[in-house]
């Protein structure tokens, strides 16, 4: 599908929503709710300014963790509330290697993203406006740095990336018992950290975001279950680029595309 | 250029037909000016030989905008707006972009943001949540390019944009004299200058302003604080000299961009 359809496709819904009935109120106060994704596709992308003139422009790390995400919701009134949402995967040695052939080396990546978003219904409509805090860890780490043709570099390598953002979004759910929950958000990353440090520092500490989930599910009394759909994409801009012995083993663009099919069970309270 | 237009074009036709336009309806238009914002530009990029960043000295332009909002019911109004700067090339006002000890060069950076934005209000509350769509553009004109001590005296104009969509929220409290506050995020569903790469990036508002309503007028002082992130194809050259020997580099794989600055607006509501 090209890029203009998928633009007319989310317009469509978005204003379709707007327009139709809200059919399920959240009418319990505090709901928890559990996500687990048995194999997710995450993609890392690490570029950036470097300090070697390796010409390894591009690393890749492509792995199917497993991923599991806690939810929490609680209602202040009755068209409002608040949510947090706690996201990891559950990470394993994974092959890192630049998209040149010039390096790799194993890597241990872990993902921690949590939400804390305030909620509330937009005037006759079914769909809710978000605004919510966002902090996203990410660690690497890295071992076994090959070098093409025959170099071995015996180095391990931690480094672990923190961001604290903001997001703005939409939440709406139609029909009745059998649901559907869709989730648009898009955010701004407003301050990175990065524990190394770096020769060369030029972006802004800063990097965005963006999150869509679709979810079908099912209410008997106070449970719901069902499957969803998430993709997530984090950009934390940070010093980076740093290298010893010609291995590169820090980059200061981290990108992380993220998506997968779970399943979910929802209890009110 | 094609797709912008039937992007925005089928997004104007969905929002018209979706809100059901009436004509009987008021219209607000506003206008901004920024006598001095800051505007401020770094880079990093793939290239080769090894000059990875471009650091640049930053430099105050004015900034320029425009809205138009048409209010349909007491609950949804449609926006269009146009803001823009980067104008000190005409006066021959350039900042300084070095990059690392391979080049240096005069660097003027400038923006432009067309956005269609969707009001809606948020229950109980002075609060209006947005949706928006929008082309972002950056604009850079170098000259007189510096490798290797000597000067050349070439110039380039050149420009990356973006098609993106966004959320976000605005509200205004008291009535003669009032508040505003207004921030969304706007991320990027498509980038005009990747050629290798698919990519995204970001372009962030917010801003506060205060000020005094009169009748249907109203005059306000704020803050606007803008961030635009963009990624283009790298390593592109503007070959110099009498044979082409040397190359300056005027492109980068990740740029990001900061405007801000105080302004004033002024409003006018139609009946």
């Amino acid at each position: 599908m090209s890029t203009y359809w998928k633009i007319v496709l989310f317009i469509t819904v978005f204003l379709g929503g707007s327009t139709a009935a809200h059919a399920k109120d959240r009418s319990k106060d505090f709901a928890i709710t559990i996500k687990y994704t048995p194999s997710s596709f995450i993609q890392y992308e690490g570029e950036g300014a470097r300090t070697t003139g390796n010409n390894t422009w591009e690393s890749k790390i492509k792995s199917h963790d497993a991923l599991l995400e806690l939810e929490v919701d609680y209602k202040l009134t009755e068209k409002s509330g608040v949510n947090l949402q706690y996201l990891a995967n559950f990470a394993t040695i994974e092959d890192e290697r630049s998209s040149s052939g010039l390096q790799y080396n194993d890597v241990i990546f872990k993902i921690r993203n949590t939400y804390l978003n305030y909620y509330r219904e937009l005037e006759g409509s079914g769909l809710s406006a978000i605004v919510g805090y966002q902090y996203l860890q990410q660690s690497f780490d890295r071992s076994r740095f090959f070098l093409y043709p025959e170099d071995y570099v015996d180095m391990r390598h931690k480094e672990e990336i923190e961001s604290h953002g903001l997001n703005f979004g939409i939440l709406g759910r139609y029909f009745s018992p059998v649901y559907l929950d869709i989730e648009l958000m898009s955010g701004i990353l407003l301050k990175t950290k990065n524990r190394q440090t770096a020769d060369i520092s030029t972006l802004k500490k800063k990097g965005y975001t963006y999150r869509v989930r679709l979810e079908v599910g099912a209410d008997i009394s106070d449970y719901s279950f069902g499957l969803g759909a998430i993709r997530e994409l984090y950009h934390p801009q940070v010093d980076g680029g740093a290298s010893q012995d010609g291995a590169i083993y820090s980059y200061s663009q981290n990108k992380i595309d993220l998506m997968g099919i779970y399943i979910f069970t929802r209890t009110e309270f | 250029m094609r797709k912008h237009f039937l992007s925005l074009f089928t997004f104007c036709l969905l929002l018209l037909v979706a809100t059901g336009a009436r004509a009987d309806e008021s219209w607000e238009l506003s206008v901004l000016y920024s006598p001095s914002s800051k505007y401020d530009y770094n880079a990093e990029g793939n290239n080769s030989p090894p000059a990875y960043t471009s650091d640049y000295s930053g430099m105050h332009q004015r900034m320029d905008g425009i809205e138009a909002i048409k209010t349909y019911s007491d609950t949804s109004r449609l926006g269009i707006s146009y803001i823009a700067g980067g104008t000190s090339q005409f006066y021959d006002e350039y900042g300084i972009e070095r990059v690392e000890d391979y080049q240096m060069s005069k660097l003027n950076v400038g923006f432009a943001s067309f956005m269609l934005t969707h009001y809606k209000k948020i229950a109980d509350s002075d609060l209006e949540f947005m949706i928006n769509f929008g082309v972002i553009r950056q604009f850079f004109s170098r000259k007189d390019f510096e490798i290797g001590g000597e000067v050349y005296p070439k110039d380039d104009d050149s420009e990356i944009s973006g098609e993106g969509i966004g959320f976000g929220i605005r509200g205004k409290s008291g009535r003669d004299l009032f508040i505003k506050y207004k921030a969304f995020s706007n991320f990027y569903i498509q980038n005009h200058d990747m050629k290798t790469d698919k990519e995204l990036g970001e372009y962030f508002n917010c801003e506060v302003s205060a000020g005094y309503q009169y009748k249907k007028a109203a005059l306000e002082f704020g803050y606007m604080y803008q961030y635009i992130f963009m990624h283009s194809q790298t390593n592109r050259r503007v070959y110099l000299g009498e044979d082409d020997a040397e190359g300056a580099i005027i492109s980068w794989s990740q740029q990001d961009m900061t405007v801000k600055g105080p302004f004033f607006r002024f409003n006018v509501i139609f009946d």
